[in-house]
């Protein structure tokens, strides 16, 4: 299922049927399944006139890019934070980590919305926000296999032997601190994909024309009476890409950390 | 047991000041908080006035030690847009906001240990499979697109229950399953796991053999112990509880909190969005704070060690 999103997502120029930002103010609302013209709504339309399905299908990029590149970010500077603060300790540990226990202590989606709310909906502001606001997680993980690793004997003896804190940190702990970080990840990109959709349905996302989700959702509830195709599309996109990657992500635990040591959540 | 407690009160505190110290840098992040706070076009010598009544033409250092004295006195500023304290607004609205996230939670808390304990001790059956599957797709929706669908089903089609707004407790029911349809599929998850985690252990299969009947095993050995991991759960859903609650606010036209932050970010009014956001932070410290109390009176390894 995640293939089927990514490729979509990659693809989406020459899978969607019509031009996902084009208005066509005469077919509007059209119930999915109208053809007309030659040309096939098969999720209908929206208050614009705008072909549901390829808007969904274009989604897939916006909400897949965000994911990954966002997970990407929380996971790069939460990894190096972990590691970084159980290797040298000290003022750094005490800091980063102290950081990272404030900053899982407010609700996350109140974080975020303030955040994005100073700073402005833009795209790439966007994502740092989504980033930037996540990476205690990865670090606390990483932080406490990492300081377990420190003490190990293969550690020491590098230690003893003279070897320099680069090739210690790159060679025997990061590895070894991977697995439940991989873990994390993929369970992260679905719940980034919720935010990302939580905050474009506020508007405080992804803005219009660009197609979101989350926010054709917003728009869908303006027509719940008589419109229904316009929330319910949407949110199954939404649904079913969380649930793939859900899925490979409770793969990837019983793969790499059937110990539970990532302290993923259930 | 009271040295315990001071360590962690003493935490809790130093964390409510890295809060409001991350909600002052998050509020200064765009450079000048007087642009956000003013309409677009406003003539320079307003945007200048109100810098000087608010405060921000002072350096920084100055600017954090009135906020931080502030704070502590209670005092987290005025709202520009409705021109009281913020305290007072935030004071409103916080009601609604419980009312929510308590029946929310009520629900969760009800369906999710009902069905996650059964299907732990009848692993494999119906009950299992089916929660399960329903838990992974709960986990895995939206939640505000569970509001839309109920709000079609129920309100719409059905004209069971009213769409929106706060009344009575018809008007409880929809929002309520909305808020909490995510804590109750990682309740049922959870408690699936930390209750399948005891029965494996060597000191439930001592008490079968000594004769114990299961309701003893469970009532008297099992729900302590996975009682850890489920407050775990439980106090960390609380912090989605009061994310969550903006979003089913805002479907469900509900007056508290949440929508609070909403209006006040379309009204660029950020100072009452600081303080919601520093409430917020404090609700959920206080919560984690019981929770480890409550860690310490299940498990006295805590309490000791």
């Amino acid at each position: 299922m995640l293939l089927a999103v990514a490729v979509s997502a990659v693809a989406a120029p020459i899978l969607a049927p019509h031009d996902p930002v084009q208005q066509d103010l005469l077919r509007r609302l059209l119930p999915p399944g109208t053809a007309r013209d030659g040309a096939a709504y098969l999720l209908g339309t929206d208050s614009l006139g705008r072909d549901v399905l390829s808007r969904i299908i274009y989604g897939a990029r916006v909400s897949l890019t965000v994911a990954i590149v966002a997970v990407g970010i929380a996971g790069l500077t939460g990894v190096s934070a972990g590691v970084l603060s159980a290797y040298y300790g000290g003022v750094v540990d005490a800091g980063l980590m102290r950081l990272a226990d404030v900053i899982l202590s407010v609700p996350f989606l109140l974080l975020a919305i303030a955040t994005v709310a100073v700073l402005g909906p833009n795209f790439l502001d966007l994502i740092f926000v989504l980033g930037l606001t996540r990476w205690p997680r990865y670090a606390r993980v990483t932080y406490a296999q990492a300081r377990a690793l420190r003490e190990r004997e293969f550690v020491q003896a590098e230690v003893a032997v003279g070897a320099g804190d680069g090739r210690i940190l790159f060679r025997h702990i990061l590895p070894n601190v991977l697995s439940p970080v991989i873990v994390i990840a993929t369970l992260e990109v679905g719940l980034v994909i919720i935010f990302e959709a939580a905050l474009s349905f506020l508007g405080l996302g992804v803005q219009p024309p660009v197609p979101s989700w989350g926010a054709m959702l917003s728009e869908g509830r303006d027509y719940l009476a008589n419109a229904w195709w316009l929330a319910t599309f949407p949110g199954l996109a939404i649904m079913l890409t969380v649930l793939a990657a859900n899925l490979l992500g409770d793969a990837a635990r019983d793969a790499l950390d059937p110990r539970g040591l990532s302290g993923a959540a259930f | 047991m009271a040295r315990f407690l001071l360590v962690r009160v003493a935490h809790a505190v130093l964390v409510v000041w890295g809060v409001a110290t991350l909600v002052f840098v998050v509020l200064h992040l765009s450079g000048d908080p007087t642009l956000l706070m003013v309409p677009q076009g406003s003539p320079l010598s307003a945007i200048t006035r109100l810098r000087h009544e608010l405060g921000f033409d002072q350096p920084l250092s100055t600017q954090y030690a009135r906020f931080v004295s502030n704070l502590v006195r209670g005092d987290l500023g005025d709202s520009l847009w409705q021109e009281r304290p913020a305290m007072s607004i935030i004071e409103e609205r916080l009601p609604a906001t419980a009312e929510l996230a308590g029946a929310a939670l009520a629900v969760a808390l009800v369906a999710g240990l009902g069905v996650g304990v059964p299907a732990a001790l009848w692993r494999g059956g119906w009950l299992d499979r089916a929660a399960m599957t329903l838990a992974l797709l709960g986990q895995a929706m939206p939640a505000f697109w569970l509001g839309l669908l109920l709000i079609m089903l129920f309100a719409v089609r059905l004209h069971w229950l009213p769409p929106s707004g706060a009344g009575g407790w018809p008007h409880l029911v929809l929002p309520a399953l909305t808020l909490g349809s995510l804590p109750t599929a990682t309740f049922a998850r959870m408690t699936r796991a930390a209750v399948l985690e005891e029965t494996g252990q060597d000191y439930v299969r001592t008490a079968r053999a000594k004769g114990a009947s299961r309701r003893r095993v469970i009532a008297a050995h099992l729900a302590r112990n996975a009682a850890i991991p489920i407050i775990t759960v439980v106090a960390l859903e609380i912090a989605n509880l009061l994310g969550g609650a903006v979003i089913t606010e805002s479907i469900f036209a509900w007056p508290g909190l949440g929508r609070l932050v909403l209006d006040a970010i379309a009204a660029r009014d950020y100072t009452v969005v600081q303080a919601a956001v520093f409430v917020g932070a404090v609700v959920f410290v206080s919560t984690s704070l019981v929770a480890d109390v409550l860690y310490s009176v299940a498990d006295p390894r805590i309490r000791l060690g």
